[in-house]
């Protein structure tokens, strides 16, 4: 006997602990499962039931879903991270890093938080971008989530690597820049990046992905996500057009004009498999362009629609197809193609814009053609020793060299060859190449930049539209602001006119803030 | 006594004796007269030509003279003047010749001498008697026989000896007997105004003047006649000169008359014919005095003047640049040259107070009269000042033992020898100002219209302005290395910009020359383009090289900037806690100083964004510091604390934004010397498949009784003989270089040839040898044309701005051995023209079996291509040349195969020949552009102040290995102990492995070895 007791003893205390700790165990499960439908409130619901290591485990997801990183240091510190592997996916420690210092502006039902010093430039206009996503998109997809919106804009490509979780090479090697997870939005400053990026549309387009997880009970498949987020990601503005980046339509093109597209099943459940950046643009251009013709066809009020199926455990694509009005996803793809032989897209071969985080590289780095061509790289210095050195003609001739036929054109070459123009007195030559480099590349700031420029020098009221979008792509340039002042100024708007001089002083003065204290970890 | 019966003749006989004995007497004195005063001729001859004083050997010689001739006189004199009308003398002379007359004839010799009327003793019957048997002895004694001639043999060798002797000395001593006693008669005293009234108006005419030089010995010089002489000696102090010259009239006496003193006589020879000699002692002027009855007239003053036994001279011949690095070799470059010879060289070196000092560099045993050498020591090991000024000249003490040693000495060198920082601060600066001017330079080149101009007068005037674009260039290479710009970033850089440069002003120059009448072609046109364009990529090749080594450096300093001020963050956020705010605020101002030194290395960047992004995380971290100050001076610690922190984060990061950028970097670095070095291997093992092929097919026409031997051979040599051609043109045109200082149509011709001459290589490299033979052909004329007419410009005379061809020798020497190498193909390609046998079927059949195998050497070689083509755009300072040659060996390769599938074995042979050749060329380009990346990267690594010691000169130390290849001079061989150590260390120092980006400079080494 006394050789069984001891098996015997252990096998009712295991017994013991689990009848006890079951219930709590189903109540972590289900609060792990609303936060997994981005549903904060039920989680903060399912909290209530819970308590002792597994209400403090809660409070620590909570804390961590709704952004209080004060209150996660502290929970972590207390040992309510545990240490098994599913605790150890979320970056707890890392985020609290990463968001160390930073500072937070609220606005109705936003939050964004950034770090002190020049990216306070953007802490205005972020929460205005995002209180009118939240109204668009609320609106669009019949809903959105109650709590708060958390937005962190991360000064550097590390530190937002240290909050998203994803491995280094990844993000950079794919130039993730934002991310909507843990029911929160993460973006990188576009200060990380040389030039800047659409910022404004990307935080729109990274709340579209958190309402449509949230409506759908995370049941969105990626391609339906991304389609939806592409195609919307302007709306805000009320840009109603959705249309693609000329990249993007290029590829469309030429995809239509041979067939070759990228077959549906391939990034039905993930575009992660996709085998080139080309493969996953072009994929981004099919779906954004289905939730196009699906909007086209269906109207907007089919979102909401679309969302509550979805959500009720539909097939989204026979669900997209139905809401298309054709008898299957087939059908829907096959008019869909039809359809796209109608648009009106761009056919000149095209490259997209590599993104460069954090001075990883120089100029010709984020430049579509030069980055990887040493030999034209080459050239492109010539050229621009000789335009520094005042040999504006001579420029030209060695940009001229820098272009390689067989390539898409490069933006900073336009840019730097309207710049030769424009020292050579001929503005009109100049403005020609950076309408034609904007038609383009829309995004490249400095070409939106060096339009603003030759407009304003003409008195062209145009010029103002253009600082305008050098300035959403890249706020800081205080060559930008200042013009901009100036511009809206002339055009008499008092308001506008002193944003932007508040904004040149910011960056005047290196980001300061006087008698700024940068607060604690939230 | 009665004189009777034999004694009158006995008298007689005996009075003949005494004359002869007289006769021969005179004789002797005569000889002896002779001999003495040829002795004394000789003495005064002797010492004049040795260059003793002239009153000296005047005195000597006429002592001698005097001395000898009076002993030589007197001496047989006397005895016959002793013994004249003695008759007993010959008489027992006779008696001792003839002893069987016993006295007699002494007893009759005796009365004969006694006085009339004595009586001697004996009676007159014994005397009748004796006279009788004496008579007839005497009478059959010969007068010879008592006195014979030999007794004059001797004295008269001695005289006749003395004689020639003293002939000799006329001759051919420097100084004659006759003109060494001519300086005692006439030392050079009295004025001759006073003896005779001269018209000083009128000279006499005097011509044909021989001046024969007797140099001191000290000198080491042969004695030298001057024909047809202005008059004028040059000569060092102690020179005899001999004067000789003619006069237009005769004239009964001349003197010779230096600085208007009388010299003395001059001789005068039928009256015409002048003869003087005098020693050089100073410097003035001489003239002869002739003298025609009473009158006096004078010849026209000549010059003497002293070439001084001067110092000896030192040139600089390449002198280094103004502030050599302290531990690297001056390398000046120096020759000296004396008139009689160099002893000792030094270094003379003069600081800022002008305190002088020697730095003893050679003793020089054997004393050359010429000395080439290279200052190899660093301005550390002369003990030269850091950063301070020294004048340094290189000095050389001459063997004048009379005069001291008298020192030569250069050219003033200021140098101030800079640290490895000073060092890499100036390089940095002059590659700066170096790049910019070519930015200019470049500039005006890609606006030039192509041609340049359609008028010859236009295309002149373009010529004639942009010779001068890239002088600004020159000024900063000189400044910057004085001559000595080899083993330098730049050097091969621009000495390929002033090549192209030269190219292509002297085609214009020739082609567009005024004048000519000739028209200007398509073909023309054509070239000038072509090097318009080479010239501009040579320009656009260097701002590049200069460039992204100066982007490069100013990353490196900006990372290191960035990582001293993160430091210095960390630093200062970690003692927050517990420093004194005094201590603290102290902290913050040194964090201030680093940030700016920060901003200063973000202004040199070129890159835009890169500047922007640390401008901006500069601007801010000032921002959070003055915030750090604030709550400070607020008594706000905490927040102060936390705002340190936060500063250290962000600086942090900017750190590691940049350290990630350099490792970026440095990873495409790594990526990039991986694929070259797979890529260089992959063409070693091609060219040599490639041989081996070619190898195979030789081997199967040989076992196919194919006469390949002789063939192959020929070929070989033809092969040789074309490299020589090809190097011996590049090495003309390169001494040409930009023409100036050449008549246009010697460039033309040059030009010309040297096109010529290239087209050779063509039909060569297809086996062609009817083609290659007309190719030869062709150009063999030209190239003779050019080289002389090359020659001539020489001796061209100029105007004053006009400028000499500097390199016109070595022009001259390569056109001559291309010529050479020219007529030697002629030869060897003259047989096989005339040859032509086709091959034979199974050769044929055997050359088609092999088409496959180069197939797939063709197949690999376009691999190759690609892969190189890649490496070439991603390394700096490539320029496409390896891929060029790697295309131009595709051609070849597939001219190799359509022969093979042909069946035609040599012409495939030698295009596969030629194709494994192009391989190599390939290569050895990438190669060269390897080792110019290191030079680059050497350059960057002294810019950024990490420039170490040069290493012992013999190499016996450990180095310097960062010292790039070209910086390792070939030590000095007053290093070693002798000549075979020294050529034994060197080629041990060769013998080593090097790594592949040095094989083409080693191989370089090695023939600079050679030459030496």
């Amino acid at each position: 006997m006394s050789r069984r007791s001891p098996p015997l003893f252990l096998g009712l205390g295991v017994l013991l602990a689990l009848l006890v700790g079951a219930p709590a165990r189903a109540g972590l499960r289900e609060l792990e499962d609303c936060l997994d439908r981005f549903h904060l409130e039920c989680a903060v619901q399912e909290r209530k039931g819970l308590g002792g290591a597994e209400g403090q485990r809660a409070d620590l997801w909570i804390a961590f879903h709704r952004g209080d990183y004060g209150a996660v240091a502290r929970l972590v510190e207390a040992g309510a991270a545990g240490s098994g592997p599913d605790e150890g996916e979320a970056p707890y420690r890392a985020t609290v890093e990463s968001a160390r210092g930073m500072v937070e502006q609220g606005g109705t039902g936003v939050s964004v938080r950034y770090a002190p010093g020049l990216d306070a430039i953007l802490a205005e206009e972020a929460v205005e971008t995002l209180v009118a996503s939240r109204a668009a998109y609320d609106a669009l997809f019949g809903g959105g989530p109650a709590h708060d919106i958390v937005l962190d804009i991360f000064p550097t490509a590390t530190r937002f690597i240290g909050a998203s979780g994803l491995p280094p090479e990844s993000v950079r090697t794919t130039g993730v820049i934002a991310l909507s997870k843990w029911t929160r939005l993460l973006l990188t400053s576009p200060r990380a990046l040389s030039r800047g990026y659409a910022w404004k549309d990307t935080v729109a387009h990274e709340y579209i992905h958190l309402v449509v997880a949230y409506r759908t009970g995370n049941r969105a498949p990626v391609w339906l996500q991304e389609g939806l987020a592409k195609h919307l990601e302007g709306r805000w503005r009320g840009d109603r057009a959705g249309r693609l980046g000329a990249h993007t339509e290029s590829l469309l093109a030429k995809a239509v004009q041979t067939g070759e597209f990228v077959p549906f099943e391939k990034f039905a459940r993930s575009m992660a498999y996709l085998d080139s950046g080309e493969e996953a643009a072009l994929a981004f251009g099919q779906v954004a362009t289905m939730v196009q013709l699906l909007i086209e066809r269906a109207g907007p009020d089919a979102l909401p629609v679309l969302m509550d199926r979805v959500a009720g455990g539909d097939d989204p694509m026979q669900v997209f197809a139905e809401l298309a009005g054709q008898p299957s996803f087939e059908a829907f793809r096959l008019s869909w193609v039809e359809w796209l032989r109608t648009q009106p897209l761009v056919a000149q071969q095209l490259a997209t814009l590599p993104v460069v985080l954090d001075g990883g590289g120089d100029e010709t780095a984020s430049d579509p053609l030069l980055a990887g061509r040493p030999d034209l790289q080459r050239f492109y210095r010539l050229g621009d020793l000789l335009r520094e050195a005042g040999h504006p003609r001579a420029a030209l001739v060695e940009y001229a060299k820098a272009v390689d036929p067989s390539t898409p054109t490069s933006p900073l070459l336009l840019a730097r060859q309207a710049d030769c123009y424009e020292a050579l007195r001929e503005p009109g030559r100049a403005l020609q190449l950076v309408d034609e480099g904007l038609g383009m590349y829309p995004e490249h700031a400095l070409l939106q930049k060096t339009r603003g420029r030759l407009l304003m020098a003409q008195g062209d009221p145009a010029a103002l539209g253009a600082f305008r979008a050098a300035h959403d792509l890249n706020p800081y340039d205080i060559d930008v602001q200042r013009a901009l002042t100036t511009l809206y100024g002339r055009a008499g708007k008092a308001e506008a006119a002193a944003r932007h001089l508040r904004y040149a002083r910011l960056l005047e003065t290196g980001g300061a803030v006087a008698g700024a204290r940068a607060p604690s970890p939230r | 006594m009665v004189e009777a019966g034999p004694v009158p003749q006995i008298r007689a006989a005996l009075e003949r004796l005494a004359a002869r004995a007289a006769l021969l007497a005179g004789l002797r004195a005569g000889a002896g007269a002779v001999g003495g005063v040829s002795v004394g001729l000789l003495l005064a001859s002797g010492i004049a030509s040795a260059g003793g004083p002239p009153l000296l050997a005047a005195g000597v010689g006429i002592t001698a003279l005097l001395v000898g001739g009076g002993v030589g006189l007197i001496a047989p004199l006397v005895p016959a003047w002793r013994g004249r009308g003695d008759l007993l003398v010959h008489a027992r002379l006779v008696e001792a010749l003839r002893p069987e007359l016993e006295q007699r004839l002494l007893t009759v010799a005796g009365r004969l001498i006694q006085p009339r009327g004595a009586a001697g003793p004996g009676s007159d019957l014994l005397l009748q008697r004796a006279a009788r048997r004496a008579e007839g002895v005497l009478r059959d004694l010969p007068p010879a026989r008592v006195y014979p001639l030999d007794s004059l043999r001797v004295p008269a060798l001695i005289a006749a000896g003395a004689l020639l002797l003293t002939l000799l000395a006329a001759l051919f001593a420097p100084v004659g007997p006759v003109e060494a006693l001519a300086m005692a008669v006439a030392p050079g005293g009295a004025s001759v105004e006073a003896a005779a009234p001269v018209d000083p108006n009128v000279r006499a005419v005097v011509g044909d003047i021989e001046l024969r030089y007797v140099f001191p010995a000290h000198t080491g010089n042969p004695p030298v006649t001057v024909k047809n002489s202005d008059g004028t000696i040059h000569a060092p102090v102690g020179t005899v000169v001999e004067v000789r010259a003619r006069t237009l009239e005769r004239y009964d006496h001349a003197d010779l008359e230096l600085d208007g003193q009388l010299l003395g006589p001059a001789n005068l020879v039928a009256g015409r014919e002048l003869l003087a000699t005098l020693t050089v002692e100073r410097d003035g002027t001489w003239r002869f005095a002739l003298t025609r009855g009473e009158a006096r007239v004078l010849s026209p003053d000549y010059k003497v003047e002293i070439d001084e036994d001067a110092a000896p001279v030192v040139a600089l011949e390449r002198p280094p640049g103004p502030t050599p690095a302290a531990d690297a070799p001056l390398g000046v470059a120096f020759s000296v040259q004396d008139d009689f010879g160099v002893t000792k060289l030094a270094v003379e070196i003069e600081d800022e107070q002008g305190n002088l000092r020697e730095v003893p560099l050679r003793e020089l045993l054997d004393q050359p009269r010429e000395v080439q050498g290279v200052l190899s020591l660093s301005p550390r090991q002369l003990g030269l000042p850091i950063g301070q000024r020294s004048k340094l000249r290189i000095v050389a003490y001459d063997n004048d033992v009379g005069g001291g040693n008298k020192k030569g000495a250069s050219a003033t060198l200021e140098v101030t020898p800079l640290g490895p920082r000073g060092q890499g601060e100036r390089l940095e600066a002059y590659l700066r100002k170096l790049r910019d001017a070519l930015v200019d330079v470049l500039a005006a080149h890609l606006l030039d219209p192509s041609p340049p101009a359609a008028e010859a007068s236009a295309a002149m005037r373009w010529a004639e302005g942009a010779q001068g674009r890239l002088d600004e260039v020159a000024r900063l290479r000189a400044a910057q290395w004085g001559d000595d710009g080899a083993g330098t970033l730049d050097g091969p850089l621009l000495d390929e910009v002033f090549a192209d440069a030269g190219r292509l002003f002297r085609f214009v120059l020739t082609t567009w020359e005024p004048g000519s009448g000739r028209s200007i072609t398509a073909a023309d046109t054509a070239q000038v383009s072509a090097l318009q364009v080479d010239l501009v990529l040579a320009l656009e090749q260097a701002i590049y090289v200069i460039d992204a080594s100066l982007r490069a450096v100013a990353l490196q300093q900006l990372s290191e900037a960035a990582d001293n001020v993160a430091a210095e963050a960390r630093e200062l956020a970690a003692v927050a806690d517990k420093a004194e705010i005094g201590e603290l605020l102290a902290r913050l101002d040194q964090l201030t100083r680093m940030l700016d030194a920060l901003n200063k290395a973000a202004a040199a960047l070129s890159d835009a964004d890169l500047k922007e992004f640390v401008n901006s995380r500069t601007g801010e971290a000032s921002q959070l510091m003055d915030q750090i100050r604030a709550a400070l001076e607020e008594g706000r610690v905490e927040d102060a604390r936390e705002l340190m922190k936060q500063l250290a984060e962000q600086l942090q990061q900017m750190s590691e934004s940049l350290g990630d950028r350099m490792a970026s970097q440095q990873q495409d670095a790594d990526e990039l010397k991986e694929a070259l070095k797979k890529t260089l291997e992959g063409m070693e093992k091609l060219e040599a498949d490639q041989r081996a092929l070619a190898e195979q097919l030789r081997k199967e026409r040989e076992a196919l009784g194919d006469e390949v031997g002789e063939e192959v051979a020929a070929w070989a040599k033809i092969d040789k003989a074309l490299r020589e051609l090809l190097r011996q043109a590049e090495a003309f045109e390169a001494a040409v270089g930009d023409g100036r200082g050449y008549r246009i149509d010697v460039l033309r011709r040059a030009e010309r040839a040297v096109g010529e001459a290239r087209a050779v290589e063509a039909p060569v490299r297809g086996r062609d040898p009817v083609g290659a033979l007309d190719r030869t052909l062709g150009a063999t004329p030209l190239m003779e044309a050019a080289r002389r007419l090359i020659g001539a410009e020489a001796a061209r005379p100029r105007g004053p701005s006009e400028p000499t061809p500097a390199a016109q020798p070595a022009a001259q020497a390569a056109a001559a051995g291309a010529v050479a190498q020219l007529r030697e193909l002629r030869a060897l390609l003259e047989p096989m023209a005339e040859g032509g046998e086709s091959e034979s079927p199974e050769v044929q059949s055997a050359a088609r079996k092999l088409s496959a195998q180069q197939s797939e050497l063709a197949e690999r070689r376009e691999q190759l291509e690609g892969e190189l083509r890649r490496v070439e755009r991603a390394l700096p300072t490539a320029q496409g040349k390896a891929t060029a040659e790697m295309e131009r060996a595709g051609e070849s390769m597939e001219r190799a195969q359509d022969a093979l599938s042909q069946g035609e074995a040599m012409k495939a042979e030698g295009n596969q020949d030629a194709a494994a050749d192009q391989v190599k060329a390939a290569r050895e380009a990438l190669q060269q552009a390897l080792q110019q990346q290191q030079q680059q990267q050497q350059a960057q690594r002294e810019m950024r102040g990490q420039q170490q010691p040069q290493g012992d000169p013999t190499g016996k130390d450990e180095g310097d290995p960062s010292v790039g290849p070209d910086h390792l001079l070939i030590p000095p061989p007053e290093a070693f102990r002798t000549p075979e150590a020294y050529r034994r260390a060197l080629l041990e120092g060769m013998s080593g492995d090097v790594p592949e980006e040095y094989e083409a400079l080693k191989q370089r080494y090695f023939e600079e070895l050679v030459r030496q």
